[in-house]
């Protein structure tokens, strides 16, 4: 079923030496020149000033990265079936090819490009990213709720929906349209929910948007947490869809790692769609089809988080400030398996017929 | 139809007659124009039957339909009216196709593998057990030449090189019907005897052959016919000797050409 020649002839074909060359200075260039900008060093605090510093060049260079892999393997995947109609049909169509093993060995070829390529860029980024520091992975949610409305005078319940949880875990609330003034103060209180006794507080202003964070103390039978304003007039909207769990990790330097198998994955499926896009769509069609759901995804929120590339917008802000992004849940390996074996069969049935007639 | 009569014994009574390996009655076959709203045709009627077994010289001028009659006969396009059999089966069957070996004109072959690489990939298209593809590359590159650059890639072949690979890729899996397309494009000295190889082999095992081309010469020694097609129809056909009878091939055109003007050729 796997033709080797052709996972050989995809991968050859994707690490042109030019390619690489070209890629590989573009690369250089952003890590060379990126740098944590001064609002970023202020909202970050004298603590996780060296880790957001280390998280620009990383997202610098990632973001990169992410432009060029996909844009140089997504092209490769475009113009693979239109090669085979145009030059390959001459020693491949006598051959009467099993579409099936012709299309999977070549997305194979490419998946192989896309790990060679995302394992090569994690290596040069942490290597000039030069952290050790410990810092945190992005965990569970922490609410189950849509959220709502803080305003003057009531207070908001929520419950944590945590189990047991390591020390040194951190609970991160988020905020937004504030209205009434430059910004809200909040106050988050954490109690035992059997006896009401607290367990931690934290207070802080949010403007238009932001986020309030406080270390979490252990609470193996859960917490709830109680949201105030006292500001009067004032009210902002609590995000409990964005409210995460942010555990300890050992080296900030997993934050490749996370972005390794997120990009390799999402090009992988990416590669899936254009071949078959490609296969019943002019070029220039494919390619403008593709670019906008590139686009789409990149900047969707999260309702869209079932695309591909969605989770890679995020990744990357979670990677600016040093933290370590969630490596991708079952359900997003699932998801990206089911779309790539749709562009698969999609691809192999627009192969029905070889060669279109001549234009 | 002509069929040879296999070799039964002279007491046998049943005689068994085998089909031709190419059956073709008015095969048309083109590419549209205007934006779809006509089409040019470059075969036009064409007619022909090729016995197993035998060789066939295809002459023709530029934009004859030899190409294309070849890229028809190969599944590599299709005919848009007509009849096509091959080796006595559609040509749109897997199992057929897998018996034709096909020798393109252009050598449009992935310049990134190298020679082994890219038989090792061709016999495995055709589902060719992957110890014959080793055994049958490895004699071929040999045969024709190419066994010290088997592991250079194909970008950095010659033109004759790459004329040279393109038979052993035809021949890999011993097909039944040979289609060459102008064969000695490019190729020297050495590589005509290359393709006389290549030729004699397909004789030993009864396969079948065309050879195109605009050079009576390419295939004088080896083809036991030659046809000549003129604007998409065969015009002529009989041993090379015979049509020829001293002219050149231009002569036998403009020959054709006035002979045909009033009337259908083919």
């Amino acid at each position: 079923m796997i033709l080797r020649g052709l996972v050989q002839l995809a991968l050859v074909r994707a690490l042109r030496p030019a390619a690489c060359v070209l890629g590989a200075a573009a690369l250089a260039f952003a890590l060379a020149t990126s740098r944590s900008s001064s609002a970023a060093a202020l909202a970050a605090g004298a603590d996780s000033a060296a880790l957001w510093e280390h998280g620009a060049r990383r997202a610098a260079g990632w973001t990169v990265a992410l432009l060029l892999v996909l844009g140089w393997l997504g092209m490769q995947a475009l113009r693979t079936l239109s090669g085979w109609r145009r030059r390959d049909v001459d020693w491949l169509a006598p051959r009467a090819p099993n579409a099936a093993a012709l299309l999977l060995s070549t997305w194979l070829g490419l998946v192989a490009a896309a790990l060679i390529l995302c394992g090569a860029t994690a290596l040069a980024v942490e290597a000039c990213a030069n952290g050790g520091r410990a810092s945190w992975i992005e965990g569970p949610r922490a609410f189950e709720g849509e959220g709502g409305w803080l305003e003057s005078g009531t207070a908001r319940s929520e419950r944590l929906a945590t189990g047991a949880l390591p020390a040194g875990a951190r609970l991160r609330l988020e905020f937004a349209y504030a209205s009434g003034g430059p910004d809200v103060r909040i106050r988050a209180v954490l109690a035992d929910p059997a006896n009401g006794a607290e367990l931690a507080r934290s207070e802080a202003a949010v403007g238009t948007r932001g986020a309030l964070e406080f270390e979490l103390p252990a609470c193996p039978g859960g917490a709830a947490l109680r949201l105030s304003t006292t500001d009067p007039e004032l009210r902002i909207y609590h995000l409990a869809q964005s409210g995460r769990i942010w555990l300890p990790a050992a080296h900030e330097g997993f934050a490749s790692l996370a972005l390794l198998v997120r990009l390799a994955l999402d090009a992988s499926t990416c590669c899936a769609l254009a071949l078959a896009l490609s296969g019943w769509l002019s070029g220039a069609a494919a390619a403008l089809v593709l670019a906008g759901f590139a686009i789409l995804a990149l900047f969707s929120d999260a309702n869209a988080s079932w695309l591909p590339l969605a989770g890679l917008g995020h990744a990357l802000r979670v990677l600016e400030e040093g933290r370590v992004p969630a490596l991708p849940s079952a359900a997003e390996l699932a998801r990206a398996a089911a779309l790539s074996v749709l562009g698969l069969v999609l691809a192999a049935a627009s192969l029905r017929r070889w060669r279109r007639e001549r234009a | 139809m002509r069929g040879l009569a296999s070799r039964e014994p002279a007491h046998a009574t049943l005689v068994t007659v085998t089909p031709p390996a190419l059956e073709i009655h008015r095969l048309c076959a083109g590419y549209p124009t205007h934006l779809g709203l006509r089409r040019s045709e470059v075969l036009r009627g064409l007619e022909l039957e090729l016995a197993r077994g035998s060789v066939l010289g295809l002459a023709g001028p530029n934009g004859s339909g030899k190409s294309t009659l070849l890229r028809v006969i190969a599944g590599v396009e299709r005919a848009s009216s007509g009849t096509l059999r091959v080796l006595d089966g559609n040509i749109e069957d897997a199992a057929v196709r897998r018996r034709i070996g096909y020798l393109p004109e252009d050598s449009p072959f992935p310049p990134e593998l190298s020679a082994q690489s890219m038989l090792e990939l061709c016999g495995a298209v055709s589902r060719m057990p992957r110890e014959l593809v080793k055994h049958e590359s490895a004699r071929l590159l040999a045969l024709v030449g190419l066994e010290s650059a088997a592991k250079k890639r194909l970008g950095r072949y010659s033109r004759g090189m790459l004329r040279r690979f393109g038979l052993a890729q035809a021949a890999l899996h011993a097909p039944e019907l040979l289609l060459l397309d102008e064969p000695t494009a490019g190729l020297d000295a050495q590589g005509f005897e290359v393709l006389g190889a290549i030729l004699a082999e397909a004789r030993a095992r009864q396969a079948s052959v065309v050879i195109a081309s605009h050079l009576p010469g390419d295939f004088s020694d080896h083809a036991s016919e030659m046809a000549v097609i003129l604007e998409g129809r065969i015009a002529l056909r009989g041993s090379v000797k015979e049509l020829l009878e001293g002219r050149s091939l231009l002569e036998l055109y403009r020959a054709r050409g006035a002979h045909s003007a009033g009337a259908p050729a083919g």
